[in-house]
């Protein structure tokens, strides 16, 4: 061993515990990779049931992750240049999902969009739209367990940016809205990129609020995880293969952000 | 009436900028003060990225700020571009697209036109297609001039245009600056605290010390006959007060002077270059009249020469040779005497 590994060997109550930690992390995974059914691989994937669940995985994490964009955006405008919406209160609302068992979101939902709901009553007795165990239902809970990873990316990524360039804008005569396009949203348009990721990959994955708040209906409520999870009752190897697959759209997001990934969080 | 008219009022938790700058199209001036003396603040505020409190603000006889009338457009609204001091230039953009940001946030067709003759003018046009990250210094300054200069403004603001770049390009962009401005009709403002600036590029020159302006008028005045310390030292000249009266002149120490202008009575002010000082090992035999005994205090090595600050009183600045320091070998504490001939200095009436 030359010096420069000798001087940088750490000692063992650091070096055994961190070790044990990466096998328990790595364990899990290779499991599932060495169970996956490899050869009935494809023809499981391409049946009838999965391609329903991974379609309405898709459109419904992708309309959520609109919903989030469209909304988290301005929020986080508000969040760093309005002082009503720059308290602690707001941060610590949109921060909450994130820490909120998301059962606890799905019977929150039922509670406001229930038929009996705060706004439940009012949809379903007023106009007889009924919420819960809709698709729509579907996009509400992804919406709103990912959102505070987009507000909270861009959120940061504004407070950082140099408002002076907006300044700058102004007075070559770029109106509020001309400087918010041209100005405000590219400069932090990597972190949007970055936080939308980060919010589609969270509505991908969405199971606790989504199967409170909207059961687990195939083909209008099943998304690509309530589908593992029905299958594992009756069909394992079809669990283990949709979770394979989940698996890999993880770990693709993972290698397209990069350093973003934690960056973009912690900004 | 054309012009910027401004009087600014404005409380920034315990600094008070009070000043008025009143300048004409094509002429170019200089505001010159010390860091902190509210310069940056009087840009932002003739601008409108800062409303003033008290005051009026008047450009080419439009009124954009008049707090008393309730009055106040904002920066969109208004005909002032702004070179900032790191220029600002958008990452995001290419430099074409910086420079035609104005005339196409104005929704300005012929101003398009106009972004490609300044860059044209400026030299750089080869550069269009660049982002500002690849520019030097000197070009990213150009760069920021043709962008203001594009949306055609009534006022242009030049914030510290010279303070980013490093001393060599420094003079380079100083020479070309001024015939960079041969093109623009409307108000040039310089904001500076680098004299040099100010005499090179500008015809007026308004001092700004403290919040207030302390003097104000053409450059070559202003430089000729400081009218505070602070002017007088950017200068490099010795400022002695004095109370005149019929060719003598007594300073506020106590020191007499012998002055040329035997008319001159009252308050007046004193200005004594420090090529016009020597300094005597001896008391000096013959004409000089004004001779004072001094200690020296301090030398400091400048480009060609040295220059000895001496305590009196007067407390002055002498430029020697570095062979009149060997001759008369000065160090800190030698005693010394000071003596300026009477045609050497330079007195005029204290105006305030």
């Amino acid at each position: 061993m030359n010096r420069a590994a000798a001087a940088a060997r750490q000692p063992w109550y650091i070096a055994v515990p961190g070790v044990v930690a990466v096998a328990f992390l790595a364990l899990p995974l290779l499991g599932l990779l060495g169970q996956a059914p490899w050869g009935g691989m494809w023809e499981l994937l391409t049946s009838e049931e999965v391609l329903v669940a991974l379609r309405l995985s898709l459109t419904t994490s992708l309309a959520a992750t609109a919903v989030a964009v469209l909304l988290g955006i301005p929020l986080a405008v508000l969040m760093t240049r309005s002082r009503a919406f720059g308290g602690g209160w707001v941060r610590a609302l949109v921060t909450l999902p994130l820490i909120l068992p998301p059962v606890v979101g799905g019977v929150a939902l039922l509670a406001a969009f229930g038929r009996r709901g705060l706004a439940g009553q009012v949809l379903f007795e007023g106009f007889g739209i009924q919420i819960p165990f809709t698709t729509v239902a579907v996009v509400i809970a992804e919406a709103f367990v990912a959102m505070p990873f987009l507000v909270i990316t861009v959120e940061g990524a504004l407070r950082s940016s140099d408002r002076r360039f907006e300044q700058a804008a102004a007075t070559l005569g770029a109106r509020r809205w001309t400087v918010f396009r041209r100005i405000t949203l590219p400069l932090i348009g990597p972190s949007i990129a970055a936080g939308a990721v980060l919010c589609w990959a969270r509505a991908l994955g969405e199971f606790g609020a989504t199967l409170t708040f909207a059961g687990s209906f195939p083909g209008i409520t099943r998304t690509m995880p309530l589908a593992v999870y029905a299958a594992l009752d009756v069909d394992r190897s079809q669990a283990i293969a949709l979770s394979v697959v989940l698996l890999l759209v993880s770990v693709l997001i993972l290698v397209g952000l990069r350093g973003r990934f934690l960056t973009g969080l912690r900004r | 009436m054309t012009g910027l008219t401004a009087r600014v009022e404005l409380d920034r938790g315990g600094f008070r900028l009070d000043a008025t700058i009143d300048a004409a199209p094509g002429r170019i001036t200089a505001i010159l003060g010390p860091n902190g003396s509210g310069k940056t603040t009087l840009i932002s505020a003739i601008a409108g990225l800062t409303a003033i409190d008290g005051g009026r603000i008047t450009i080419d006889g439009v009124v954009v700020d008049d707090p008393d009338a309730g009055a106040f457009l904002p920066p969109d609204e208004r005909r002032v571009g702004v070179v900032f001091q790191d220029y600002l230039l958008f990452p995001h953009l290419t430099v074409r697209d910086n420079v035609e940001f104005g005339p196409r946030s104005r929704r300005d067709v012929t101003g398009r036109a106009g972004a490609g003759e300044w860059m044209e003018r400026l030299g750089v046009a080869t550069l269009a297609s660049r982002y500002p990250r690849d520019l030097s210094g000197g070009q990213a300054q150009r760069v920021a001039m043709a962008r203001a200069l594009a949306t055609d403004p009534s006022v242009l603001l030049l914030d510290e245009p010279l303070a980013a770049l490093d001393a060599s390009t420094r003079l380079e962009v100083r020479r070309e600056l001024r015939s960079h401005l041969g093109g623009f009709a409307g108000v040039t403002l310089l904001v500076t605290h680098d004299p040099l600036d100010a005499l090179v590029l500008a015809d007026d020159v308004v001092i700004l010390e403290g919040g207030r302006v302390t003097q104000r008028g053409a450059t070559d005045d202003v430089a000729r006959r400081p009218g505070t310390p602070y002017v007088a030292t950017l200068m490099g000249a010795n400022l002695l007060h004095a109370v005149a009266d019929s060719g003598v002149a007594r300073t506020e120490d106590g020191v007499s002077v012998a002055i040329p202008d035997r008319s001159l009575a009252g308050e007046i002010v004193i200005v004594l270059r420090p090529e016009a000082i020597s300094l005597h090992r001896r008391h000096p035999e013959g004409s000089p009249r004004n001779v004072w005994p001094v200690v020296v205090r301090e030398l400091e090595p400048r480009l060609d020469r040295i220059l000895v600050h001496v305590s009196g009183p007067p407390d002055l600045a002498v430029a020697v040779t570095p062979a009149a320091v060997a001759d008369l070998d000065i160090s800190p504490g030698t005693q010394l005497w000071a003596s300026a001939k009477a045609l050497d200095l330079d007195a005029y009436a204290r105006t305030s």
